[in-house]
């Protein structure tokens, strides 16, 4: 038997309508900010201030004539673009953003959602596998060789989390930061280690060797064009969305803040502050950086960031003996 | 002194060629500026042009029998065997142990056998075209394989890179050998936008050619104009007005501002940071703007003509063109200091293409790559031509030899344009610049050569003339044909995911070598650009 509520959490708050209108808001902040900073305009025309640049661009592409090249395998072209955008949604859903507990909680979603993490890279992964194209496979390998490395910090940054906790379920972490504050005064590095890996994960510089557009194109979806560009455009912009709101509740209590929870809605604002903030910061490191070489991503990320999660590992640790 | 009246050559017979280079080199004169190739009936006459560093030329001539041979000097001096490819295509000639010999550098794989070459004068245009298009269904481009060649080891493969490659903006091609991800060998193959202009110089009166060469180059092509302006005002022996040489001066330098912010920006574009290709672009946007108040356009100046320039450009002008070079100047270097210090930066660009001053000086390169290792190789300073024996500046190099020092080379250098730019302004000379009618005459005989410091390096013209309308023998040498050599030399060692930015390097322009060539196979309308076409383009009203 399906409630009514988790219908509608699953189709219109936190899930389906809500997560795209997200997307498709922070893709424009991106594109804004990113034109701002490289003194160009950026979006201006469609809606005010250009914000509905994003939507008409998904709906434009979707009426585009679609190619698909010889060697395709079709069913994992065709699947591919629509698993990717139903991950990013299926986690939003399990994010509490106005109450404690979402209607679709159970007992271990958080442990679940890093599941769904790794999954959503394996999407892209087949979508780059499905054609028969040099760029495209190059791009996944890089994609695998990238995942690899983020993949082992963040994974570890988000288990320190739910070690220092002892709580595998995000209303659980909710009342834990709810009693003994935000998480991040504990584990300031986590959070930078967890923001460091999203960005990673996203493809965003100085970590795009995935779709490097100077070297290999267009990277995994260079054979991609009409719907399926549209979707797996869109599903990047929900992994941002989704990656960020993870953050924002794991590190930095979600909806937590003054007049929570006797006033519902007034989660949402604290929520969507706590959103701008941490995606600020990505846009502005996207911004202002070139990309990294093949041959130097490994050295960057495991080198400089394990020890620092050794680090906060010991602290949480001890953090959780005293308290 | 950047152009010169050629009065007296070093005659040598052709078997003594390496012998007096180096007896030459050991002299001081250690630059090859390049190997010209001239149709003079039964033999085909090479020029040899050699330079000091400091900047005094000395020119052997020698003469071969058509379809001969003669010895290579690759030995004494390594960079010659890019010109010696050059002139092979061109001209037939066979130079012996030149290792190249077999490979093509300009002409098609599918060039006709039983057709002279085409820089011969009993070359037809019209008929080696038509033979061409027969012979393009056959693979033009397709190079034998090297690998398994006793050069090379039996492991190493030949990756092709380009002609058509995402990270290339003109058509060029590299053949990679490589061992692993490591690069052993490269070899440049060009030729594949020519449309034969040094051919077609011949056949236009002098005037007409300064347009037709302009074309060679959209960065740099009020340089080309100028040059040969130059060589041209040296065989007439005519005296320039002082404020024609300033504006020509002001205008060269404006172009080496808005080429060196073009490279700057392809550089970040290159290494994935669109913000800085944003940043740089944008502030460039200005000096075309300039370019554009002076001469009214933005790429083809079109300002040179003999005896002057062809627009004048008033005092009101010039003030305004001083605001905005010193605002340029203020916003150029605060993003010369985020660029230079940013750490991402740095560990993309040091250490990546790395060459010492001892290659750079044996493959005879020219401009910032030449700077970048410490030798002040500057033709402004050599050879003071213009107005630069009067300004105030000082020639920027840099000993680190590598993508970084490059960088910074040019970064100063947009700064020292700058400053030139002021000074020029400030001292501008009144005077009437422009001609009162356009040159229409003939050039009596003689043989002239002229160079200037293009944004690129060094840029080499020969105009010789025979009492006609027309030159008899244009020959052009551009900065980028004599740096290739320095782009495949710094490739060796390198990985692959560096081929992109060690190309940009010596901010090449393919299409600048590429120019001698009779026939354009890339439209299938068969049009090398003759004076008929441009009669009915004229009377169309295309252009004015």
């Amino acid at each position: 038997m399906i409630g009514i509520d988790v219908l509608f959490t699953s189709l219109v708050f936190p899930g389906l309508l809500f997560s795209v209108a997200m997307a498709f808001w922070f893709q424009y902040l991106e594109r804004k900010i990113v034109a701002r900073i490289q003194r160009r305009i950026g979006p201006l025309y469609t809606g005010p201030h250009g914000l509905f640049q994003p939507l008409y661009d998904f709906l434009k592409m979707l009426f585009k004539e679609e190619i698909i090249p010889e060697n395709t395998d079709k069913l994992y072209y065709r699947i591919a673009p629509v698993l990717a955008v139903v991950i990013p949604i299926y986690g939003m859903a399990l994010i509490p953003i106005i109450c404690y507990k979402c209607a679709l909680n159970f007992e271990g979603d958080f442990l679940f959602t890093l599941f769904l993490f790794s999954l959503s890279v394996f999407t892209t992964a087949i979508a780059g596998y499905a054609v028969y194209s040099p760029y495209s496979s190059v791009g996944v390998g890089r994609l695998i060789v990238q995942y690899s490395i983020y993949e082992s910090f963040l994974a570890l940054s988000l288990a320190i989390a739910a070690l220092q906790t002892s709580i595998i379920d995000f209303s659980g972490l909710l009342q834990y930061q709810t009693i003994h504050g935000p998480l991040v005064f504990y584990q300031p590095i986590g959070f930078v280690v967890a923001i460091i890996a999203l960005i990673a994960k996203l493809e965003k510089p100085p970590f795009d060797l995935p779709h490097a557009k100077q070297e290999i194109v267009a990277g995994w979806m260079t054979e991609y064009s009409g719907r399926g560009l549209a979707f797996l455009k869109l599903s990047k912009d929900l992994s941002m969305v989704w990656g960020i709101s993870l953050i924002s509740t794991v590190y930095l209590g979600g909806p937590l803040g003054p007049l929570f929870p006797e006033a519902g809605p007034v989660g949402l604002l604290w929520f969507a502050i706590k959103c701008l903030a941490i995606s600020l910061v990505i846009i502005f490191v996207r911004a202002v950086s070139g990309r990294t070489r093949v041959y130097g991503l490994a050295e960057r990320l495991w080198a400089r960031v394990i020890p620092l999660v050794v680090l906060q590992f010991i602290i949480a640790v001890l953090v959780r003996w005293y308290m | 002194m950047g152009a010169r009246k050629i009065e007296e050559y070093l005659e040598v017979e052709a078997q003594d060629i390496p012998s007096k280079v180096s007896e030459i080199t050991s002299k001081g004169y250690q630059h090859l500026v390049t190997i010209t190739g001239l149709d003079e009936g039964e033999n085909i006459g090479l020029i040899y042009h050699f330079s000091k560093p400091s900047g005094e030329t000395i020119h052997i001539k020698t003469s071969v029998k058509k379809h001969g041979s003669l010895p290579s000097i690759v030995d004494v001096i390594r960079g010659a065997y890019i010109y010696e490819m050059e002139v092979h295509d061109m001209f037939g000639i066979i130079f012996d142990n030149n290792q190249w010999m077999k490979y093509k550098l300009l002409l098609p794989d599918c060039y006709p056998l039983d057709e002279p070459p085409p820089l011969w004068k009993e070359a037809d245009p019209d008929k080696i075209r038509k033979k061409l298009y027969e012979a393009t269904s056959a693979a033009c481009t397709l190079t034998e394989p090297i690998s398994g060649t006793s050069m090379f080891s039996p492991e190493s493969v030949v990756v092709p890179f380009g002609p058509y490659h995402p990270a290339l903006k003109e058509p060029e091609h590299f053949r990679l050998v490589v061992e692993g991800e490591r690069i052993v060998q490269a070899i440049p193959r060009i030729g594949f936008v020519h449309r034969g202009i040094e051919k077609a110089a011949e056949r236009r009166s002098f005037l007409r050619d300064i347009f037709l060469l302009e074309r060679i180059c959209g960065i740099c092509s009020m340089h080309h104009s100028w040059t040969f302006v130059e060589a041209v005002e040296k065989l007439l022996g005519l005296e320039i007005d002082k404020r024609a040489v300033y504006i020509r001066t002001l205008v060269a330098e404006l172009e080496r501002i808005h080429s060196h912010s073009l490279w700057l920006g392809l550089v970040g574009y290159w290494m994935g940071f669109e913000t800085m290709f944003m940043w740089v672009w944008s502030i460039r946007e200005n000096i075309m703007d300039l370019l554009e108040l002076i001469a009214g356009n933005r790429v083809h100046k079109s300002i040179v003509t003999i005896g002057g320039v062809r627009r004048d450009v008033s005092d009101e002008k010039l003030g305004r063109i001083k605001e905005k070079v010193a605002s340029f100047e203020k916003r150029f270097t605060e993003v010369m200091d985020d660029i230079l210090t940013l750490d991402e930066f740095i560990a993309r660009t040091s250490g990546i293409g790395k060459y010492n001053l001892d290659t750079a000086r044996k493959l005879c390169v020219v401009g910032p790559p030449r700077r970048a290792v410490g030798d002040g190789y500057d033709i402004r300073k050599i050879e003071p031509y213009g107005a630069y024996e009067e300004v105030d500046y000082s020639v920027i190099t840099d000993m680190g030899g590598d993508v970084y020092s490059l960088v910074k080379v040019r970064m100063l250098e947009i700064l020292e344009s700058t400053r030139i730019i002021q000074q020029i302004i400030e001292k501008m000379p009144s005077g009437n610049p422009v001609p009162k009618r356009a040159f229409m005459g003939t050039v009596p005989k003689g043989e002239a050569y002229a160079r200037t410091e293009a944004p690129r390096g060094e840029l080499f013209y020969y105009v010789s003339a025979d009492n006609k309308h027309n030159p008899s023998r244009v020959k052009v040498r551009t900065p980028t044909l004599a740096n290739i050599t320095l782009a495949a030399e710094a490739l060796k060692g390198q990985t692959l995911s560096d081929v992109p930015l060690v190309i940009t390097m010596i901010d090449p322009c393919f299409s600048c070598m590429d120019r001698v060539l009779v026939i354009d196979r890339s439209s299938k309308s068969s049009r090398v650009l003759d004076e008929r076409y441009f009669r009915r383009i004229r009377r169309k009203g295309g252009i004015r």
